[in-house]
């Protein structure tokens, strides 16, 4: 097996790991192009009876008055046409930034989102320097000694047996 | 009563803090007559907090409302269980259960140890102790679980209706044992670090208790998320909390951990990379308790705490301190006795795990302190809920899952490519086809096909894993391939209870991936006889009625259901008002069945009979606590002991270590 494939694998696995993460990343469901509904919202804005759940979530798991007048003032607002971003600064105006479920993604809240992600990053840089930098410090001694096995299928239940043995001392 | 529970913590804390010193001075010094002394002292601890726990249990099962804690959190209506259960359901009382845990461990960990770890063991009680000493501290000088009203109440308050629920009596132990059981782990950390035996010993003595606080914690996360589904009634099974997420992050950490030891074990790395982790995982579990007790974040879980956030911060401080200054001084010994050979092997791959879990782990941290970092730096209030962590740790979680699937086909030491290729085949033809299929079939949103798609990935990866082993024991010893699985899982139980518990996580993850990408639900206000439409479901309201069960008025409503035409029986779901209590308590209906769960909530009603019901399809629920059943067998097998591994333990731990009078072992 050629060194181009197993580079190739790893190259397919780092973009599959990429995609997962930008794909994953993307808002969900995004519903854009129509007018939002009071679930859009429900899920995205705190409830101010002090339960620290979601709108829809105290909703259902206790007596709130709140949560359902702020559920009617949400529909008032659709129905006056606003878009989900204006309802959302319309509930701010009145409660406060700590009325939306999550940070904005502007300004100090865009550390929020990106902080997790960029730590992570480092975390991959430097543990990928720590690997290349152990795995090129093994020097001499560590390089095996190359021998022309003319017998593949010798070579590979030999390897088998290597691993199962590996696997026992697991 | 009162009086000899608080003169047992005073006792104890006093003989604790004793014995802390006197461990400790016993292994530095290698006095054998002063370790005797200070094992004593571990079983007088012991001793003392379960007389203190004794005599507070007494009084909240024969309702001593003298005693303030039992006025709170009993009552007389309470069913004895409960109010055996209040013993964790508040501040005080947690703490008490808290050090008897911590008192019963570390008797548990001497008995353990009468062979071995010697040079270990008497840092490892002395950690312990000093512990214990904190927490009988706190409660002997600030948090008294025994304080006295000057006027005993007729009865008392009894637990919030929320918490009475068996939930109860599962949930907080479970956590508990968790975030106790972490202790020990962390006491062989230390133990290693001060007495210089930093090599495998600390991991191999620790590794049960490890796997044991690791699994107990999960469990307990498991019980509150289905308590929160079936009790607190809003359809969904993990809220997001900063409490849920504190119990959460050390779970993840300890993942990490059980994972990183093993290259430790094999290949002699990552010993710097273990002892962190372990510390870090520990003060997590510290966190998660300051976080329930000081009330500094938002959460629905908090006890009222008082001084309790402070002493809980200076602990933390001190462990996270002590621990690192130790492992600073302990840097120059802690050197890898291996280097890696490829960039692709097993180890490789568990770095990267690694560094994902601890990055979740990292990123709900950060979520869940960032409200209190928004509002140091811009004195503005924000809150960080449910979407933000979901869309966070969304693709952190499933990048996890595709390592889980691709570890195991990567070999130690170094894959080489054919290996590799000839390993990878199935899995990602398996994955490949599933993501296709369920494209065809129309499966939207694409992140929904994609997360099947890796899930198959993992299970066609174990499922390889275990054909071969099969396959070699069928062509080596000739046994059947119905033989051969229990005895493959048998002959090396830590590896293949780990895939089992793989696949625990993978049903887990299917219940979740189904029920966060594909739930449905409606909401309705109908009259006696109307009916309510969802998905292929028709419910029909058929009345009200209600009835009072001992103090507790019941309102109920029954409803007929029907599937596809088909007639599935009749569901209730009610609402239950205690006596004294202003909140009503929701008994949601679940139909549940491996598809789906058909989950009704009646919401409200009027006086002419017509009620309100939001009624939920949740796909694939089911598998959640399917998976935790399979997790748990998994823990099982890979916790059973051993004889193999015993049989490989070196001749350094089946002997005396040197300077201990064999007489006092």
């Amino acid at each position: 097996m050629p060194k181009a494939m197993l580079v190739g694998s790893l190259v397919a696995l780092v973009t599959i790991v990429g995609l997962l993460t930008v794909v994953a990343a993307a808002p969900q469901g995004a519903t854009a192009s129509g007018p939002p509904t009071v679930d859009d919202l429900t899920d995205e804005l705190m409830c101010q009876c002090g339960c620290g759940m979601t709108l829809a979530n105290c909703s259902e798991s206790m007596e709130c008055g709140t949560s359902g007048s702020m559920a009617t003032e949400i529909q008032q607002q659709i129905d006056q046409g606003k878009t989900k971003d204006q309802i959302s600064d319309y509930f701010v105006a009145q409660y406060g930034e700590a009325v939306l479920a999550s940070p904005r993604k502007s300004g100090f809240g865009l550390a929020a989102w990106t902080i997790p992600f960029l730590t992570i990053a480092a975390g991959g840089g430097a543990t990928a320097w720590l690997v290349w930098l152990w795995a090129r410090r093994r020097g001499p001694r560590g390089h095996r000694a190359t021998v022309a096995v003319q017998d593949a299928g010798l070579l590979r239940r030999y390897e088998d047996q290597v691993d199962e043995d590996l696997k026992d001392l697991e | 009563m009162p009086d000899l529970g608080y003169a047992a913590i005073l006792t104890g804390f006093v003989i604790a803090a004793y014995t802390a010193v006197a461990s400790f001075v016993a292994g530095r010094g290698r006095v054998g007559e002063l370790w005797l002394s200070a094992r004593n002292g571990v079983y007088a601890a012991f001793g003392l907090t379960t007389v203190a726990s004794g005599a507070l249990l007494y009084g909240l099962i024969t309702h001593d409302f003298s005693i303030k804690y039992v006025a709170e959190y009993t009552s007389r209506s309470q069913s004895p269980a409960y109010n055996f259960a209040a013993w964790w359901a508040g501040l005080e009382g947690s703490l008490l259960f808290w050090a008897w845990l911590i008192s019963l461990f570390s008797v548990i960990v001497l008995i353990q140890s009468r062979r071995n770890n010697r040079e270990l063991i008497p840092y490892v009680s002395a950690v312990n102790m000093a512990l214990l000493a904190y927490f009988l501290g706190m409660m002997g000088f600030a948090l008294n679980p025994f304080e006295t009203l000057p006027v005993a109440p007729a009865d008392g308050m009894g637990l919030n209706p929320l918490l009475d629920n068996p939930g109860m009596l599962f949930h907080p132990p479970a956590l508990y044992l968790g975030y106790v059981g972490f202790t020990i782990p962390f006491a062989f950390a230390i133990a290693a670090l001060i007495s210089g035996r930093l090599g495998d010993d600390w991991i191999r003595a620790s590794r049960r208790w490890t796997l044991f606080a690791w699994f107990a914690l999960g469990l307990g996360n498991l019980f509150g998320a289905q308590w929160a589904y079936t009790v607190l009634g809003w359809g969904g099974y993990w809220g997001w909390d900063p409490v849920e997420n504190a119990a959460f992050m050390p779970w993840l950490v300890g993942t990490a951990y059980l994972h990183s030891v093993m290259i430790q074990q094999r290949r002699g790395m990552l010993k710097v990379w273990n002892i962190l982790l372990i510390v870090i995982a520990f003060s997590l579990c510290l966190f998660g308790t300051m976080v329930t007790r000081s009330g500094i974040l938002s959460s629905v879980h908090a006890f009222s705490g008082g001084s309790a956030g402070p002493l809980f911060l200076a602990l933390l401080a001190a462990v996270a301190a002590g621990s690192l200054g130790l492992l600073w001084l302990r840097l120059p010994a802690l050197r890898s006795e291996n280097q890696l050979d490829s960039l692709v092997s097993r180890e490789s791959s568990f770095l990267l795990n690694n560094l994902l879990l601890v990055g979740a782990a990292f990123a709900i941290f950060w979520g869940s302190v960032f409200p209190l970092l928004s509002e140091a730096v811009r004195g503005v209030k924000t809150t960080v809920g449910p979407p933000f962590f979901q869309e966070v740790t969304g693709p952190i979680f499933l990048a996890l899952l595709l390592l889980m699937g691709i570890c195991p086909l990567i070999g130690w030491r170094k894959a080489s490519a054919e290996n590799l290729a000839r390993n990878f085949l199935f899995p990602l033809g398996v994955g490949v086809a599933t993501a296709v299929l369920l494209l065809l079939l129309g499966m939207r949103p694409f992140f929904a096909a994609l997360a099947f798609a890796v899930l198959a990935f993992v299970a066609a990866s174990i499922l390889l894993e275990f054909y071969r082993g099969v396959r070699a024991r069928h062509r080596g010893r000739g046994e059947n391939y119905a033989v051969a699985v229990p005895r493959l899982i048998w002959a090396n139980k830590p590896r293949y209870g780990g895939y089992i518990v793989h696949v625990g996580v993978i049903l887990i993850a299917l219940g979740i991936v189904g029920s966060q990408m594909f739930a449905t639900n409606v909401e309705a206000t109908v009259k006696p006889g109307e009916t309510i439409q969802i998905r292929n479901y028709v419910l029909t309201y058929r009345g009200l009625t209600s009835y009072t069960e001992g103090d507790t008025d019941i309102v109920a409503a029954t409803l007929d259901v029907q599937r596809g035409g088909q007639s599935l029986g009749s569901i209730v779901t009610s609402k239950a008002f205690a006596a004294g209590r202003d909140e009503p308590r929701t008994d949601v209906s679940i139909r549940s069945d491996p598809r789906e769960d058909l989950y009704t909530i009646l919401s409200g009603w009027s006086e002419d009979g017509t009620a309100s019901f939001k009624v939920l399809v949740n796909p694939l629920v089911m598998w959640i606590w399917v998976g935790g059943a399979v997790l748990l067998l998994g823990t099982a097998i890979a916790f059973w002991p051993d004889a193999r591994a015993e049989a490989r333990l070196p001749v350094k731990e089946r002997v005396p270590a040197k300077g201990m009078r064999p007489s006092h072992a």
